[in-house]
């Protein structure tokens, strides 16, 4: 039987030791671990881009929407000018306290044993009107009168549509010549509110 | 198996060259960037709602124009009524004019200061006070013309009156009247 002779055999092993090689693993891990990052990193980059493009989008639109929105913003300023002339001019047309009709109304306020001497209307800027009079009343137990009627104006029970008196504006009422049961003169004072709307 | 010097030299040296690289897309890139993801998104969300903010608003401004139309007309209807040249030579004569009733002879008006809650009228007008003084208008009188100076010039308004009884005649009374016009400023 012939001799075999292995005439490689150092090479295989050699080979065989380098197969089992650690270094080789430590290697192909590094490579993989770096393509993981990169491939990572590409991906975060993509993120990146597409976040940058929405924004960029963003910007170029609000540049786009900035400028007539400027002057829609001016616009608006002489709007509200506008709206605030108008409305003090409607205040001024609409919203007036002391008319026709309220002089009218007023006489509810009047009876007709009073004889009235003098009378002051004057309005202010708070929709309300100062109301004074002085008059006299002209009849029996004219003290009594005058008494019962201020109470009834005290007690709210003399109205006006439209007008309400102001809390506590009524004066305190003053007689003169109480000595004549007939004849008893007086002044009233108060303030009565307008409540427009009511009154409409 | 026992490592040559070259190929411990030439492992630290690949070591280092892998630490590099990780170093390199970790800190100079991957963090930097999911950063500026982070401000950025948060800007384009921002950015957004002021767009859409900015449109809504700007659709109110442009649905408001019919308004703005009718206040524009409305103010030049009345500033038609205001005078340009000095109040004092205008409106004595006008409101001569405007006041009359029957036989009555009224007084040259005269302008009167008003107190701030009533002179202001906005930022734009002022109303200018006048008074006038009478004798033989009855209480029935001054209602009537109350109302027809206030069909008249929506403008004009009664501020204060006042009615003092006659002797002579319990129905022709003392009267003075303070009304008020609204002009410029």
């Amino acid at each position: 039987m012939p001799l075999k002779i292995n005439l490689i055999h150092e090479q295989q092993e050699i080979l065989a030791i380098q197969a089992k090689d650690p270094l080789k693993f430590v290697i192909m891990g590094t490579v993989s671990v770096l393509v993981l990052l990169a491939a990572y990193t590409g991906y975060v980059y993509m993120k990146y881009s597409g976040v940058v493009s929405v924004n960029t989008q963003a910007v170029n639109k609000w540049n786009t929407v900035e400028k007539k929105y400027k002057e829609l913003l001016e616009q608006e300023k002489s709007q509200n000018a506008l709206q605030a002339k108008a409305d003090s001019l409607d205040r001024t047309v609409n919203k007036k306290v002391l008319i026709a009709n309220f002089l009218d109304d007023l006489r509810t306020f009047i009876r007709p044993e009073m004889k009235l001497s003098s009378m002051t209307l004057s309005r202010t800027g708070e929709n309300e009107i100062n109301v004074k009079y002085n008059a006299t009343w002209v009849g029996e137990s004219a003290q009594e009168n005058v008494g019962k009627y201020y109470n009834e104006l005290e007690g709210g029970k003399i109205k006006i549509k439209g007008y309400e008196m102001a809390p506590g504006s009524l004066n305190p009422l003053t007689l003169a010549n109480t000595d004549n049961a007939t004849r008893v003169s007086f002044s009233i004072a108060f303030r009565l509110k307008a409540n427009l709307e009511e009154r409409k | 198996m026992k490592l040559s010097k070259e190929k411990i030299q030439s492992l630290v040296l690949a070591g280092m060259v892998f630490a590099g690289l990780v170093y390199v897309m970790v800190v100079m890139m991957i963090l930097p960037w999911q950063a500026k993801i982070v401000v950025l998104t948060k800007k384009t969300e921002e950015l957004n709602k002021k767009i859409k903010d900015a449109e809504a608003h700007g659709k109110r401004i442009t649905d408001a124009e019919a308004t703005a139309k009718r206040n524009e007309e409305m103010v030049k209807h009345f500033e038609a009524d205001m005078p340009t040249t000095p109040i004092i030579t205008f409106y004595p004569p006008l409101i001569k004019k405007e006041i009359v009733y029957k036989d009555i002879v009224f007084s040259q008006p005269s302008m009167v200061n008003l107190s701030p809650d009533l002179a202001v009228v906005g930022n734009d007008f002022k109303r200018i006070g006048w008074v006038l003084t009478g004798e033989g208008l009855s209480y029935h009188d001054l209602g009537l013309l109350m109302e027809k100076v206030e069909n008249k010039n929506p403008l004009w308004e009664f501020l204060a009156l006042e009615i003092t009884e006659n002797p002579n005649n319990q129905m022709k009374h003392f009267f003075k009247i303070t009304f008020g016009t609204v002009t410029r400023k």
